[in-house]
């Protein structure tokens, strides 16, 4: 398909900095068969139960995963960026454990799921990368639990916007220092198991005491040391995801 | 069941310190806020800090008054499996 090497441009960068990747490697993912999709804000691109036989690669926007309890309340488990693969886990686990939704305007590519596990056998340096990509996976969600569990309400807020700048500007985004929150009010609620209400409240404060600006969604980060502090934010857990 | 609301300030140091005690038959049964004004759109509307009975949980919801909120509660305990197993005993 015309314009691949663009469509895994951001995945490989990523992948590039888990692993060594050579020409031959960079190669057989540009070679990859796949097919784009457009998705609109807030669609869900993988249903809990589904079966599934073709991983997604987010190329542009942003998205996060889900899941909800028997009460209706939904947890965010995570947030996501261009160039991150959306549900590496069904390339061995046939059937989706957990929902993905679009956050914003989305384009995703779909890679048959025997298309990457071939990738993977003769390619060992890319098996490696998706082996590291899926363990750093495994470290947010321990940090995330962490977050939920165990920071008072600030923390996790500030722990979760250090994390989404750092993200960011790894996968070349732009400064961590300034940036426009893609999410809701009510989707950082959920990631952080808080109301939209405790949410504006931290962010007021943020604002109050100095440590940052806001203009709606624009983010600028006046005091770094000081918000990292306050999250109790150390970027060790993102290993070479940062 | 009666529902009464007793005034109280919090000690949160924000915009969100008018608050009331929610006392059902004479027990604390919930703290509510009227949200203030950095709230936007739901200013003056009533959120709900914090609930004391398990099986009645906190809501998410906010409420444009105590009258809405009650009508909340009393649907609320109707429907909480730890009233209906005591019920059940």
């Amino acid at each position: 398909m015309s314009g691949q090497i663009d469509a895994f441009g951001a995945m490989i960068r990523k992948l590039e900095r888990l692993a060594n990747l050579d020409e031959i490697d960079r190669a057989a993912i540009e070679a990859l068969s796949f097919q784009v999709s457009t998705v609109a804000p807030g669609e869900t691109i993988v249903r809990e139960g589904q079966r599934v036989s073709q991983c997604c690669v987010l190329l542009d926007g942003f998205a996060f995963r889900h899941k909800v309890a028997a009460n209706g309340n939904r947890q965010i488990l995570s947030f996501h960026l261009p160039g991150d693969i959306l549900d590496l886990q069904h390339l061995f686990l046939p059937r989706a454990d957990h929902n993905v939704q679009t956050i914003t305007a989305a384009q995703v590519a779909w890679i048959p799921i025997d298309a990457l596990r071939s990738l993977i056998r003769e390619r060992p340096a890319v098996g490696e990368a998706l082996w590291q990509d899926s363990l750093i996976d495994a470290s947010i969600f321990r940090e995330w639990v962490l977050n939920v569990g165990q920071r008072d309400a600030k923390s996790r807020i500030a722990h979760m916007l250090c994390e989404f700048a750092i993200r960011r500007a790894a996968a070349g985004l732009g400064s961590p220092e300034q940036f426009e929150l893609p999410m809701t009010q009510e989707q950082i609620a959920d990631a952080t198991g808080l109301t939209s209400v405790h949410v504006n409240r931290m962010l007021q404060s943020f604002g109050a005491e100095g440590v940052i600006r806001r203009d709606k969604r624009n983010i600028s980060v006046a005091n770094w040391d000081r918000m990292r502090r306050v999250a109790d934010f150390d970027p060790a857990y993102l290993h070479a995801a940062a | 069941m009666t529902l009464t609301f007793s005034p109280i300030t919090l000690d949160n140091g924000d915009d969100d310190s008018d608050a009331v005690l929610a006392l059902r038959d004479g027990r604390l049964a919930a703290v509510l806020t009227r949200l203030g004004s950095l709230h936007d759109e739901l200013a003056n509307r009533w959120f709900v800090e914090s609930t004391f009975n398990s099986g009645v949980p906190a809501p998410r919801q906010t409420f444009e008054s105590l009258d809405a909120f009650a009508d909340w509660l009393l649907d609320a305990h109707s429907r909480s499996p730890i009233r209906s197993a005591a019920r059940a005993e």
